[in-house]
């Protein structure tokens, strides 16, 4: 099992990497839809009779 | 107010999915341990694949930065700046995987050789293009200088690909035009990680320009409140 540890920090890493890119857009993307969804609700309230 | 059903990012995303679940068993269990490199050689398969992915982000920004000067359309810059973005991360990913390939093989992890040299450049000029994405108040201003440097980036691009025929570099050249210089089992473990991170990229590149859009969507709503 020549260099095991090289190979293992390298498949780690770019998992990790991927994983946390998507879960930072998975974030961005929630607060914006939760912000425009709010803004959609209170726009709707003001124009309502 | 529902969430548009986007469903590209799912479709390019499930491929991923399926793609990274039957790799580790290409490359782990199919492909056979090269004799010099032991296990290390395995980095190639994401490595070079990486690579690929990064081609094509900066490809994508690369067509989306001329027809943002050509046309002025804000729908590009958007294209380009996210093609940049998924671009730069395998890029990053890149650089990181590659000493750690490069200690155990050549002793060192880092060599300036041509290639290496050329894609630490191409990574510092994306990330010069989001500095200047944050840095420059007016939009207009900023797409352009950005369109350009997404531009004069990409052509670093075909640069790093033939550096091993341009230069005597000492990174090894497996792709060699058309031929790939690999025994059958390690050439499906490479083609399947290959097809695998083109889909991830995709699958990345649509949720971020989903990201985008919806934010540009929050940002007018947020002008036609305040008029």
């Amino acid at each position: 099992m020549q260099h095991l540890e090289y190979m293992t920090a390298a498949y780690i890493l770019i998992w990790v990497a991927i994983l946390l890119y998507f879960l930072s857009l998975s974030k961005r993307e929630k607060a914006i839809w939760k912000e425009l969804r709010e803004l959609r609700a209170a726009l709707t309230k003001d124009n309502t009779p | 107010m529902h969430r548009r059903p986007y469903i590209l990012p799912f479709v390019f995303g499930m491929l991923a999915l399926i793609g990274l679940a039957i790799a580790p068993y290409l490359v782990f269990v199919y492909a056979g341990i090269e004799k010099e490199m032991g296990l290390a050689q395995k980095i190639f398969y994401y490595h070079v694949s990486s690579a690929f992915a990064m081609y094509i982000g900066f490809s994508l920004c690369f067509v989306f930065s001329i027809r943002y000067l050509w046309k002025r359309d804000k729908r590009c810059d958007l294209w380009a700046a996210c093609s940049a973005e998924v671009g730069l991360l395998f890029c990053s990913l890149v650089l990181l995987t590659g000493p750690i390939w490069a200690k155990p093989v050549w002793g060192a992890w880092w060599v300036w050789d041509a290639q290496l040299t050329l894609t630490l450049v191409l990574w510092l000029i994306f990330v010069a293009y989001f500095m200047l994405r944050t840095h420059i108040e007016d939009p207009v201003q900023n797409a352009r200088f950005r369109a350009v440097l997404g531009i004069v980036g990409f052509l670093n691009v075909p640069f790093i690909h033939y550096a091993t025929k341009l230069w005597r570099t000492h990174h090894p050249e497996v792709v060699r035009g058309e031929e790939i210089g690999l025994p059958p089992d390690m050439k499906t473990a490479f083609f399947f990680c290959v097809l695998t991170f083109f889909m991830l990229f995709f699958a990345l590149l649509f949720k971020r320009v989903s990201v985008e859009k919806a934010r540009d969507e929050l940002e007018s709503l947020k002008a036609e409140m305040r008029a």
